[in-house]
Protein backbone atom coordinates (compact mmCIF):
# COMPACT_ATOMS: atom_id res chain seq x y z
CA UNK A 1 0.00 0.00 0.00
CA UNK A 2 2.68 1.96 0.98
CA UNK A 3 4.55 1.20 -2.22
CA UNK A 4 1.40 2.42 -4.28
CA UNK A 5 1.28 5.61 -2.71
CA UNK A 6 4.78 6.44 -4.09
CA UNK A 7 4.52 5.84 -7.37
CA UNK A 8 4.76 8.36 -9.71
CA UNK A 9 1.74 8.09 -11.32
CA UNK A 10 -0.24 8.18 -7.88
CA UNK A 11 1.82 11.62 -7.05
CA UNK A 12 0.81 13.07 -10.10
CA UNK A 13 -2.74 12.72 -9.58
CA UNK A 14 -2.22 13.82 -6.25
CA UNK A 15 -1.06 16.95 -7.26
CA UNK A 16 -3.19 17.38 -9.98
CA UNK A 17 -5.82 17.19 -7.76
CA UNK A 18 -4.24 19.48 -5.59
CA UNK A 19 -3.72 22.02 -8.01
CA UNK A 20 -7.60 21.46 -8.65
CA UNK A 21 -8.75 22.12 -5.12
CA UNK A 22 -6.27 25.12 -4.97
CA UNK A 23 -8.10 26.54 -8.60
CA UNK A 24 -11.25 26.18 -7.24
CA UNK A 25 -10.35 27.78 -4.03
CA UNK A 26 -8.72 30.94 -6.09
CA UNK A 27 -12.43 30.75 -8.19
CA UNK A 28 -14.38 31.07 -5.03
CA UNK A 29 -12.15 33.72 -3.44
CA UNK A 30 -12.46 35.72 -6.59
CA UNK A 31 -16.16 35.64 -6.90
CA UNK A 32 -16.26 36.47 -3.19
CA UNK A 33 -14.27 39.25 -3.60
CA UNK A 34 -15.40 40.62 -7.05
CA UNK A 35 -19.25 40.12 -6.20
CA UNK A 36 -19.38 39.38 -2.48
CA UNK A 37 -17.60 41.98 -0.52
CA UNK A 38 -18.97 44.63 -2.92
CA UNK A 39 -22.73 43.78 -2.19
CA UNK A 40 -22.33 46.38 1.11
CA UNK A 41 -21.50 49.18 -1.10
CA UNK A 42 -24.51 48.08 -3.66
CA UNK A 43 -27.12 51.02 -4.48
CA UNK A 44 -29.24 48.41 -5.32
CA UNK A 45 -31.59 47.12 -2.63
CA UNK A 46 -35.00 44.96 -1.73
CA UNK A 47 -37.76 45.77 -3.77
CA UNK A 48 -40.72 46.95 -1.98
CA UNK A 49 -44.08 46.81 -2.49
CA UNK A 50 -46.02 48.30 -5.10
CA UNK A 51 -48.43 48.95 -3.30
CA UNK A 52 -47.25 50.39 -0.38
CA UNK A 53 -45.79 53.77 0.08
CA UNK A 54 -42.80 55.00 -0.69
CA UNK A 55 -41.43 58.00 0.27
CA UNK A 56 -38.98 60.23 -2.00
CA UNK A 57 -35.45 59.45 -0.33
CA UNK A 58 -33.56 62.54 -0.70
CA UNK A 59 -30.87 61.26 0.24
CA UNK A 60 -30.41 58.98 -2.02
CA UNK A 61 -26.94 58.12 -4.04
CA UNK A 62 -26.99 60.31 -6.93
CA UNK A 63 -26.98 58.38 -10.36
CA UNK A 64 -24.62 58.82 -13.16
CA UNK A 65 -24.70 61.38 -16.34
CA UNK A 66 -27.51 61.08 -17.95
CA UNK A 67 -30.19 63.61 -18.31
CA UNK A 68 -28.52 65.31 -15.72
CA UNK A 69 -29.82 64.40 -12.50
CA UNK A 70 -29.96 66.35 -9.55
CA UNK A 71 -28.82 64.39 -6.25
CA UNK A 72 -31.14 67.09 -4.04
CA UNK A 73 -34.53 64.93 -5.79
CA UNK A 74 -33.29 62.04 -5.10
CA UNK A 75 -31.39 61.83 -8.58
CA UNK A 76 -34.41 62.85 -11.12
CA UNK A 77 -33.47 65.96 -12.55
CA UNK A 78 -35.87 68.82 -13.80
CA UNK A 79 -36.85 69.93 -16.92
CA UNK A 80 -37.13 73.46 -18.04
CA UNK A 81 -41.64 73.37 -18.73
CA UNK A 82 -44.01 75.53 -18.80
CA UNK A 83 -47.84 76.00 -20.44
CA UNK A 84 -48.05 75.48 -23.94
CA UNK A 85 -48.59 78.46 -26.13
CA UNK A 86 -51.27 78.58 -28.88
CA UNK A 87 -48.99 76.90 -31.52
CA UNK A 88 -49.90 73.28 -32.71
CA UNK A 89 -47.65 70.69 -31.07
CA UNK A 90 -44.72 69.25 -32.77
CA UNK A 91 -45.19 66.01 -31.29
CA UNK A 92 -46.94 63.91 -28.60
CA UNK A 93 -46.45 62.48 -25.80
CA UNK A 94 -48.37 58.91 -25.02
CA UNK A 95 -48.10 55.24 -24.26
CA UNK A 96 -45.56 53.07 -26.36
CA UNK B 1 -35.47 73.86 -36.33
CA UNK B 2 -36.10 73.58 -40.00
CA UNK B 3 -36.49 69.60 -40.66
CA UNK B 4 -38.29 66.65 -39.31
CA UNK B 5 -37.44 63.35 -39.71
CA UNK B 6 -38.68 59.82 -39.29
CA UNK B 7 -38.06 56.30 -39.26
CA UNK B 8 -38.94 53.43 -37.33
CA UNK B 9 -36.95 51.97 -35.07
CA UNK B 10 -37.67 48.94 -31.66
CA UNK B 11 -41.45 48.93 -32.63
CA UNK B 12 -42.23 52.49 -32.72
CA UNK B 13 -42.10 55.38 -35.09
CA UNK B 14 -38.97 57.74 -34.29
CA UNK B 15 -39.43 61.40 -34.59
CA UNK B 16 -35.87 63.55 -34.98
CA UNK B 17 -36.56 67.63 -35.73
CA UNK B 18 -33.56 69.61 -36.30
CA UNK B 19 -31.20 66.99 -37.74
CA UNK B 20 -29.69 67.10 -40.88
CA UNK B 21 -29.02 64.53 -43.36
CA UNK B 22 -25.81 63.03 -41.72
CA UNK B 23 -27.31 63.57 -38.22
CA UNK B 24 -30.59 61.76 -38.45
CA UNK B 25 -28.53 58.87 -40.27
CA UNK B 26 -26.10 58.53 -37.07
CA UNK B 27 -29.17 58.55 -34.68
CA UNK B 28 -30.87 56.11 -37.21
CA UNK B 29 -27.67 53.81 -36.65
CA UNK B 30 -27.83 54.68 -32.65
CA UNK B 31 -31.52 53.66 -32.33
CA UNK B 32 -30.80 50.24 -34.34
CA UNK B 33 -28.03 49.86 -32.87
CA UNK B 34 -29.30 49.43 -29.56
CA UNK B 35 -32.16 47.66 -31.20
CA UNK B 36 -29.23 44.86 -31.99
CA UNK B 37 -27.94 44.70 -28.43
CA UNK B 38 -31.22 44.88 -26.52
CA UNK B 39 -34.35 43.33 -28.33
CA UNK B 40 -35.96 40.59 -26.71
CA UNK B 41 -37.08 39.78 -29.81
CA UNK B 42 -34.50 39.08 -31.77
CA UNK B 43 -32.45 35.88 -31.62
CA UNK B 44 -28.81 36.91 -31.77
CA UNK B 45 -29.33 40.15 -29.38
CA UNK B 46 -26.55 40.72 -26.62
CA UNK B 47 -29.77 40.62 -24.74
CA UNK B 48 -30.93 36.83 -25.37
CA UNK B 49 -27.00 35.67 -25.43
CA UNK B 50 -26.81 36.40 -21.72
CA UNK B 51 -30.48 35.20 -20.68
CA UNK B 52 -29.67 32.00 -22.79
CA UNK B 53 -26.17 31.68 -21.29
CA UNK B 54 -25.98 28.97 -18.41
CA UNK B 55 -22.58 30.29 -16.59
CA UNK B 56 -23.23 32.46 -13.40
CA UNK B 57 -20.88 35.01 -14.49
CA UNK B 58 -20.70 36.20 -17.91
CA UNK B 59 -18.87 39.19 -20.04
CA UNK B 60 -20.86 41.95 -21.56
CA UNK B 61 -20.16 44.76 -24.14
CA UNK B 62 -19.91 47.93 -23.23
CA UNK B 63 -23.04 49.57 -24.33
CA UNK B 64 -24.69 46.70 -22.35
CA UNK B 65 -22.77 46.92 -19.06
CA UNK B 66 -23.35 50.82 -19.36
CA UNK B 67 -27.35 50.41 -19.67
CA UNK B 68 -27.20 47.17 -17.15
CA UNK B 69 -25.83 49.95 -14.67
CA UNK B 70 -28.49 52.41 -15.41
CA UNK B 71 -31.22 50.20 -14.93
CA UNK B 72 -29.46 48.88 -11.58
CA UNK B 73 -29.24 53.07 -10.61
CA UNK B 74 -32.99 53.43 -11.79
CA UNK B 75 -34.02 50.53 -9.50
CA UNK B 76 -32.72 52.17 -6.83
CA UNK B 77 -34.33 55.79 -7.66
CA UNK B 78 -36.74 53.69 -7.42
CA UNK B 79 -36.89 51.72 -4.93
CA UNK B 80 -37.00 48.56 -6.77
CA UNK B 81 -40.06 49.37 -8.77
CA UNK B 82 -38.59 49.62 -12.15
CA UNK B 83 -37.09 46.26 -11.81
CA UNK B 84 -34.47 45.18 -15.26
CA UNK B 85 -34.99 41.75 -13.78
CA UNK B 86 -38.63 40.53 -15.47
CA UNK B 87 -38.14 39.28 -18.34
CA UNK B 88 -39.76 35.43 -17.28
CA UNK B 89 -42.34 37.72 -15.70
CA UNK B 90 -43.39 39.48 -19.42
CA UNK B 91 -43.53 36.13 -21.12
CA UNK B 92 -45.50 34.63 -18.35
CA UNK B 93 -47.90 37.20 -19.22
CA UNK B 94 -47.64 35.98 -22.95
CA UNK B 95 -45.29 39.18 -23.97
CA UNK B 96 -42.79 36.93 -25.94
CA UNK B 97 -43.00 38.17 -29.46
CA UNK B 98 -43.07 41.32 -31.01
CA UNK B 99 -45.67 43.44 -29.91
CA UNK B 100 -47.52 43.78 -33.74
CA UNK B 101 -47.46 40.14 -33.97
CA UNK B 102 -49.36 39.59 -30.38
CA UNK B 103 -52.64 37.82 -30.75
CA UNK B 104 -55.01 37.07 -28.04
CA UNK B 105 -54.44 33.38 -26.37
CA UNK B 106 -56.80 30.74 -25.16
CA UNK B 107 -53.95 29.71 -22.35
CA UNK B 108 -54.35 31.47 -19.03
CA UNK B 109 -50.86 33.05 -17.87
CA UNK B 110 -48.54 31.86 -15.99
CA UNK B 111 -47.50 32.32 -12.41
CA UNK B 112 -44.93 35.22 -13.05
CA UNK B 113 -41.90 35.73 -11.44
CA UNK B 114 -40.98 38.34 -9.26
CA UNK B 115 -38.10 40.94 -9.77
CA UNK B 116 -34.97 40.26 -8.05
CA UNK B 117 -32.87 43.26 -8.80
CA UNK B 118 -30.78 42.81 -5.45
CA UNK B 119 -29.24 39.90 -6.55
CA UNK B 120 -27.76 41.26 -9.82
CA UNK B 121 -24.38 42.10 -9.71
CA UNK B 122 -22.05 44.08 -12.27
CA UNK B 123 -18.53 44.72 -11.67
CA UNK B 124 -17.38 46.70 -15.14
CA UNK B 125 -18.47 44.20 -17.53
CA UNK B 126 -19.09 41.42 -15.63
CA UNK B 127 -22.62 40.25 -14.47
CA UNK B 128 -23.63 38.11 -12.20
CA UNK B 129 -27.24 36.66 -11.59
CA UNK B 130 -29.32 34.05 -10.12
CA UNK B 131 -30.12 31.02 -12.58
CA UNK B 132 -32.74 31.15 -14.83
CA UNK B 133 -33.40 35.33 -14.38
CA UNK B 134 -33.74 36.49 -17.79
CA UNK B 135 -33.21 40.41 -17.81
CA UNK B 136 -34.82 43.09 -19.22
CA UNK B 137 -33.74 46.50 -19.87
CA UNK B 138 -36.44 48.26 -21.82
CA UNK B 139 -37.25 50.38 -18.76
CA UNK B 140 -34.22 52.38 -19.67
CA UNK B 141 -33.08 51.34 -22.99
CA UNK B 142 -35.18 53.58 -25.45
CA UNK B 143 -35.49 56.30 -23.17
CA UNK B 144 -31.50 56.15 -23.18
CA UNK B 145 -31.53 56.29 -26.86
CA UNK B 146 -33.73 59.73 -27.21
CA UNK B 147 -31.55 61.08 -24.50
CA UNK B 148 -28.29 60.22 -26.44
CA UNK B 149 -29.63 60.77 -30.33
CA UNK B 150 -30.56 64.20 -28.81
CA UNK B 151 -26.88 64.52 -27.90
CA UNK B 152 -25.78 64.20 -31.63
CA UNK B 153 -27.83 66.84 -32.54
CA UNK B 154 -25.20 69.95 -32.65
CA UNK B 155 -28.53 72.75 -32.86
CA UNK B 156 -31.82 72.88 -31.38
CA UNK B 157 -34.02 70.19 -31.81
CA UNK B 158 -36.33 67.62 -30.38
CA UNK B 159 -35.93 64.10 -30.44
CA UNK B 160 -39.40 61.53 -30.18
CA UNK B 161 -39.39 57.84 -29.77
CA UNK B 162 -43.03 56.08 -29.50
CA UNK B 163 -44.20 58.99 -27.22
CA UNK B 164 -40.73 59.79 -25.24
CA UNK B 165 -39.87 63.15 -26.46
CA UNK B 166 -36.28 64.96 -24.86
CA UNK B 167 -35.80 68.44 -26.56
CA UNK B 168 -33.25 70.73 -26.24
CA UNK B 169 -32.36 74.85 -27.27
CA UNK B 170 -34.42 77.71 -29.81
CA UNK B 171 -37.75 77.54 -28.36
CA UNK B 172 -38.33 73.86 -27.18
CA UNK B 173 -41.38 71.79 -28.58
CA UNK B 174 -44.87 71.93 -27.97
CA UNK B 175 -45.47 68.83 -26.36
CA UNK B 176 -49.63 66.99 -27.52
CA UNK B 177 -50.61 65.40 -24.19
CA UNK B 178 -52.67 62.08 -24.50
CA UNK B 179 -56.05 63.29 -24.83
CA UNK B 180 -55.40 66.65 -25.46
CA UNK B 181 -53.74 69.52 -24.04
CA UNK B 182 -50.00 70.35 -24.59
CA UNK B 183 -47.10 71.54 -22.28
CA UNK B 184 -44.04 73.71 -23.77
CA UNK B 185 -40.70 71.72 -23.04
CA UNK B 186 -37.95 74.32 -23.02
CA UNK B 187 -35.20 71.79 -22.35
CA UNK B 188 -35.66 68.31 -20.87
CA UNK B 189 -37.27 65.10 -21.77
CA UNK B 190 -41.35 64.02 -20.83
CA UNK B 191 -42.52 60.31 -21.16
CA UNK B 192 -46.37 58.50 -20.86
CA UNK B 193 -45.92 54.78 -19.40
CA UNK B 194 -49.57 53.30 -19.09
CA UNK B 195 -51.29 50.27 -20.07
CA UNK B 196 -53.61 51.55 -23.38
CA UNK B 197 -51.49 50.46 -25.93
CA UNK B 198 -49.22 47.77 -25.36
CA UNK B 199 -52.17 45.34 -24.02
CA UNK B 200 -54.15 42.00 -24.75
CA UNK B 201 -55.88 38.87 -23.77
CA UNK B 202 -54.27 35.97 -22.38
CA UNK B 203 -56.68 33.16 -20.63
CA UNK B 204 -59.31 35.82 -21.10
CA UNK B 205 -57.49 38.56 -19.00
CA UNK B 206 -55.95 41.41 -20.01
CA UNK B 207 -52.29 42.05 -19.79
CA UNK B 208 -49.78 44.62 -20.16
CA UNK B 209 -46.34 45.20 -19.89
CA UNK B 210 -46.04 47.04 -16.93
CA UNK B 211 -45.41 44.19 -14.25
CA UNK B 212 -45.12 44.87 -10.36
CA UNK B 213 -42.00 43.41 -8.96
CA UNK B 214 -43.62 42.07 -5.87
CA UNK B 215 -46.00 40.22 -7.55
CA UNK B 216 -44.22 39.48 -10.81
CA UNK B 217 -47.96 40.15 -12.37
CA UNK B 218 -49.19 43.39 -14.56
CA UNK B 219 -49.49 46.12 -12.64
CA UNK B 220 -53.17 46.61 -10.84
CA UNK B 221 -52.59 50.31 -10.84
CA UNK B 222 -55.44 52.44 -10.58
CA UNK B 223 -53.94 54.67 -13.45
CA UNK B 224 -54.34 54.07 -17.22
CA UNK B 225 -51.33 56.90 -18.27
CA UNK B 226 -49.04 58.65 -16.33
CA UNK B 227 -47.19 61.58 -17.75
CA UNK B 228 -43.95 62.73 -16.17
CA UNK B 229 -41.49 65.86 -17.32
CA UNK B 230 -37.78 65.71 -16.05
CA UNK B 231 -34.32 66.72 -16.96
CA UNK B 232 -34.22 63.93 -19.88
CA UNK B 233 -36.03 61.46 -21.41
CA UNK B 234 -34.57 58.26 -19.28
CA UNK B 235 -35.38 60.45 -16.20
CA UNK B 236 -38.87 60.74 -17.68
CA UNK B 237 -39.09 57.41 -18.24
CA UNK B 238 -37.90 55.70 -15.08
CA UNK B 239 -39.99 58.15 -12.49
CA UNK B 240 -43.56 57.49 -14.92
CA UNK B 241 -42.88 53.79 -14.75
CA UNK B 242 -42.67 54.27 -10.88
CA UNK B 243 -45.23 56.60 -10.44
CA UNK B 244 -47.60 54.34 -12.52
CA UNK B 245 -46.50 51.36 -10.75
CA UNK B 246 -47.18 53.30 -7.22
CA UNK B 247 -51.04 53.68 -7.62
CA UNK B 248 -52.61 56.11 -5.36
CA UNK B 249 -49.20 57.10 -3.88
CA UNK B 250 -47.50 58.32 -7.60
CA UNK B 251 -48.73 61.80 -7.35
CA UNK B 252 -46.85 62.42 -3.95
CA UNK B 253 -43.87 59.96 -4.53
CA UNK B 254 -43.39 62.44 -7.81
CA UNK B 255 -43.92 65.72 -5.33
CA UNK B 256 -41.21 64.40 -3.48
CA UNK B 257 -38.74 64.38 -6.03
CA UNK B 258 -39.48 67.63 -7.45
CA UNK B 259 -41.04 66.20 -10.68
CA UNK B 260 -44.98 67.70 -12.56
CA UNK B 261 -46.64 64.25 -13.59
CA UNK B 262 -50.38 63.64 -14.75
CA UNK B 263 -52.34 60.99 -14.38
CA UNK B 264 -55.19 59.55 -16.49
CA UNK B 265 -57.96 56.81 -14.80
CA UNK B 266 -60.85 55.35 -16.52
CA UNK B 267 -62.48 58.25 -14.06
CA UNK B 268 -60.61 61.37 -14.80
CA UNK B 269 -56.90 62.79 -15.13
CA UNK B 270 -55.32 64.49 -12.07
CA UNK B 271 -51.99 66.50 -12.21
CA UNK B 272 -50.01 66.71 -8.73
CA UNK B 273 -48.69 70.02 -7.07
CA UNK B 274 -45.58 69.80 -8.81
CA UNK B 275 -47.39 70.11 -12.26
CA UNK B 276 -49.39 72.69 -11.12
CA UNK B 277 -47.13 74.72 -9.91
CA UNK B 278 -44.86 74.66 -13.63
CA UNK B 279 -47.98 74.48 -15.81
CA UNK B 280 -51.11 76.28 -14.38
CA UNK B 281 -52.91 73.83 -15.69
CA UNK B 282 -56.83 73.04 -13.97
CA UNK B 283 -56.79 69.97 -12.05
CA UNK B 284 -59.96 67.79 -12.52
CA UNK B 285 -61.28 65.92 -9.43
CA UNK B 286 -60.49 62.57 -9.30
CA UNK B 287 -62.64 59.66 -7.85
CA UNK B 288 -59.98 56.83 -8.09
Amino acid sequence: MSAMRTTPISIARHRATLAKRTLAFGSVLAFAVTFGLARSSDPVHATSSASGSVAADQNQTPVGSQGGQDSASGGFGQADVGPSTSQAPSVSTGAS
Amino acid sequence: MTSVGRFEAMGCDVVVGGAGDAQLRAIQALFKRHELVFSRFLPGSELNAVNRAKAPIVAVSALFADTLADALRAAAQTQGLVDPTLGVALEDAGYDRDFALMRAQHRPAGRGARGCVDAVRLRGRLLSRPPGVKLDLNGVVKSRAVDDALGLLTGPGFVAAGGDVATRGGGGAVIGLPGGGALSLRRGGVATSGRTRRRWRMGGEVQHHLIDPVTGRPSASIWTLVTVAAAGCRDADVAAKAAFLLGADGPAWLDGHGLPGRFESPTGVVTNRTWQAALDLPVAAVSA
